[in-house]
């Protein structure tokens, strides 16, 4: 697996509107897989985690709090778990840091495709599998921040819609 | 084109597919001393700036030396990256494979690079500096680890393109040091 990886002191939010995402096609810990197809419709927000990393574990509750709030309103939350072993292993783990989202079992290969290279990494996709705001570390404000990005989204997710209309 | 001949790599890759299971990500099942090197590895990690590997640690549990255990540990090491921070610091290609192996893996990443013919099997001999049997092992044990894959068609191998970028590099190879204890580990 990737060597190298840092865990991030600090937080670098990068807009790319429309940038392409890479595919994915995951496993839940429950043994389904998970395509970026599937989630197409969806504003996503995606994050590079590991069971080892105290920062990206620090982060759980303000992730489990965008989904209690926004996952009525077609927002899906994704915890990426690399580097931590078997989807057994990441369990363990899931359960003793209470994340209520859905949790995939991530590889070598979405490491790379993603180009990740520290953690928490946090990945706030548009509709269309299309990068909006990538987060790399963590800061006080990236939760707030992130939940901004959302409502953004929505907006414009609601006024596609109207005009379409 | 230079190739490995077709006879050395039919016999590659029946290795290979019987082992496609272990490598594809189902989990093999690990052994009491399996274990018992696994845990020496994590003790002994990071102890006097350690970067001890598979075969160092097998020798000093006396596991008896065998690529098909070499080959379970590492497969196990290379699922778990989560189990110490040396794993993820230096790769897992760093501690389970042997530096021929790694010499055989860069020779092949840099023709592949460099747009050159693969290096055939003389030529790997020579490079490496070991013999023939050896470099065929070698082969069999990246194939194992998916780090190559045999293109059919040309009936050559091909390395991972994650490998040609460097992720992760593969070519680190340390000194090794052994205490007046018997204790040996290579060190960064």
């Amino acid at each position: 697996m990737t060597a190298l990886l840092l865990v991030s002191m600090f937080v670098g939010a990068r807009a790319q509107q429309n940038d392409a995402v890479p595919q994915i096609a995951l496993s839940t810990l429950e043994g389904q897989i998970l395509r970026s197809d599937d989630l197409k419709d969806k504003i996503v927000v995606l994050d590079f985690w590991a069971t080892w990393c105290e920062k990206c574990v620090n982060e759980i509750p303000q992730f489990n709090k965008l989904e209690k709030d926004y996952s009525s309103r077609g927002v899906q939350l994704i915890g990426l778990a690399v580097q931590s072993g078997w989807a057994s292993d990441i369990q363990k783990f899931v359960k003793e840091y209470n994340m209520h989202y859905t949790v995939l079992v991530g590889n070598d290969d979405t490491v790379a495709d993603f180009g990740v290279i520290s953690f928490p990494n946090t990945y706030v996709i548009a509709p269309g599998w299309k990068l909006y705001k990538k987060y790399s570390g963590v800061s006080e404000n990236k939760a707030a921040n992130i939940r901004q990005d959302i409502e953004a989204l929505l907006k414009a997710k609601e006024s596609q819609k109207g005009s379409r209309q | 084109m230079r190739t490995i001949p077709s006879a050395t790599l039919i016999v590659i890759a029946l290795l290979a597919c019987a082992c496609s299971a272990v490598a594809q990500g189902s989990q093999p099942q690990s052994s009491a001393q399996d274990q018992k090197v696994i845990d020496y590895l994590v003790k002994d990690w990071g102890e006097d700036y350690s970067v001890t590997t598979v075969d160092q640690a097998m020798k000093a549990v006396k596991v008896e030396s065998s690529e098909e255990t070499r080959f379970r540990i590492g497969s196990y090491i290379k699922a778990h990256p989560e189990l110490h921070e040396v794993i993820r610091r230096w790769g897992w290609v760093t501690l389970v494979l042997t530096p021929e192996e790694k010499l055989i893996a860069r020779a092949l990443i840099n023709a592949q690079r460099d747009g050159k013919p693969a290096p055939s099997l003389s030529e790997l001999t020579k490079a490496v500096g070991i013999k023939e049997p050896d470099v065929k092992r070698g082969i069999a044990m990246l194939t194992r680890y998916e780090i190559l894959t045999k293109d059919s068609k040309a009936a050559e191998y091909t390395v991972a393109p994650r490998y040609i970028k460097w992720e992760p590099r593969l070519d680190f190879v340390f000194h090794n040091l052994t205490l007046d204890g018997g204790r040996q580990f290579s060190v960064n």
